[in-house]
């Protein structure tokens, strides 16, 4: 007899090779989820169903930490992050976040958060404080921030800016043209406003933003996105491909190829970013240890002279 | 019932029949099941090797052997029917009726009890 296949013969694209993911759990993997359960803490690894899971929790021992509770004010058509009315704000998050980090021994680590349209400052002074508590108690570790857009209010964004994250990334999401249609409540505009803003407040806290493709834009507004975030001074960009969620989230419009990536990577050097990742799995947060590590040699003099 | 890691399940049937699936939490983590390819009968399984794929919307991916054994029966009904993987992946959405090499590999597994702290992050 033959192999059965099952299909649900609605036409839609299968996988490509390269999207295919290992899900071995290895013992790193279980030694992060339990600190992650025991502490109570979010990630948007899970939340997001991140296809990079297995990898970073087993291969890297590492998680995207999701800080302001896991319900976010906001519906993007792309993220699967409940979406609804959050619950009160946990005031000793910061602090088992910063525990956490230290007991996993993250060198570098990655705080993201869910949008909170309902607090008066957006949840920006938890992110300060998550901050200040990751340097209390692991003050090695390499603080890379992944906020919201604060509406762009300039004191949220400026306090979040004065903890110097050693990267503050805030991402664009997609192309121009689609942004209305893929996330909600946000603006192209005021997604490089918010940027813009961090860098002129304080340039030496290096900014980075990361965008989907295969939502249907075209390469040359791929191009347009990048141009627009060097314009505000954006030196770390990674491109991703799309994936859709659940059934009910936007469908992919096209699965990029290796090749595909590989050219707007060679784009993002030629308009002059520092570091650029860009790859199918590639994630906001994906391999950001060692992308960081790479940024730093390319930048900092001591590296440079050690070639 | 028995799980594994990457949760998979596994129920004895009687004498060394075993039906095995994905669970409830695996489908959890996979999101909506568009495709899927599973072994022909009488194929040889293999302890934690790939014996299927599967793609949900956003990836594919194996599906790891529960135990060793021989495919003695496919779940057909799959083939027309593929939603009942997300709808009732612990009953209708089986995947396959394995026949084990020994019935002492079930002691691999975890039981319910054990993967439901293992899914808490209580191990």
């Amino acid at each position: 007899m033959d192999t059965l296949s099952a299909s649900n013969k609605t036409g839609k694209l299968r996988k490509p090779p390269w999207l295919k993911i290992d899900r071995r759990v290895t013992a790193t993997h279980e030694r992060v989820k339990n600190v992650v359960k025991n502490e109570r803490l979010a990630t948007v690894c899970e939340e997001a169903n991140c296809p990079n899971l297995h990898e970073c929790w087993g291969q890297h021992g590492t998680a995207t930490f999701m800080i302001l509770g896991e319900v976010c004010t906001r519906r993007c058509r792309f993220c699967s992050v409940k979406t609804g009315l959050p619950r009160t704000i946990d005031f000793k998050e910061p602090n088992r976040v910063g525990s956490s980090v230290a007991e996993l021994g993250l060198k570098h680590v990655v705080i993201t958060m869910v949008d909170r349209d309902d607090l008066p400052d957006g949840g920006a002074k938890m992110v300060v404080e998550t901050v200040h508590a990751i340097r209390r108690h692991a003050p090695e570790c390499a603080v890379e921030l992944l906020t919201s857009d604060f509406m762009a209010r300039p004191a949220d964004i400026f306090s979040i800016v004065d903890t110097k994250p050693d990267i503050m990334s805030h991402n664009i999401e997609t192309v121009k043209r689609l942004t209305p249609q893929i996330r909600s409540r946000a603006s192209y505009e005021r997604s490089l406003r918010v940027l813009e803003m961090s860098y002129e407040h304080d340039s030496s806290v290096t900014t980075k933003s990361s965008l989907m493709v295969g939502l249907g834009e075209t390469v040359e507004e791929v191009v347009e996105a990048l141009q627009d975030l060097r314009k505000v001074d954006v030196s770390i960009c990674n491109i991703g491909q799309y994936l859709q969620p659940t059934a009910t989230h936007l469908p992919v419009q096209k699965y990029y190829h290796p090749d595909e990536f590989a050219l707007l990577k060679g784009k993002a050097y030629e308009l002059g970013f520092t570091h650029c990742e860009s790859g199918a799995l590639v994630r906001s947060s994906y391999h950001a240890g060692e992308d960081y590590e790479s940024f730093r040699k390319k930048i900092h003099p001591l590296y440079r002279n050690k070639g | 019932m028995y799980y594994t890691k990457t949760h998979e399940w596994l129920k004895p049937i009687g004498g060394n029949l075993a039906r095995i699936g994905i669970s409830k939490q695996g489908i959890e983590e996979l999101g909506t099941i568009e495709f899927m390819e599973l072994p022909a009968i009488g194929t040889s399984i293999k302890h934690e090797a790939p014996f299927a794929q599967i793609e949900s919307t956003k990836v594919s991916s194996d599906l790891y052997a529960p135990v060793s054994g021989e495919v003695t029966e496919v779940n057909a009904e799959l083939s027309s029917e593929i939603h009942l993987l997300n709808s009732d992946p612990e009953g209708a959405g089986w995947l396959a009726v394995i026949r084990l090499d020994s019935l002492e590999s079930l002691a691999t597994l975890m039981t319910e009890e054990s993967y439901k702290q293992y899914i808490a992050g209580e191990t």
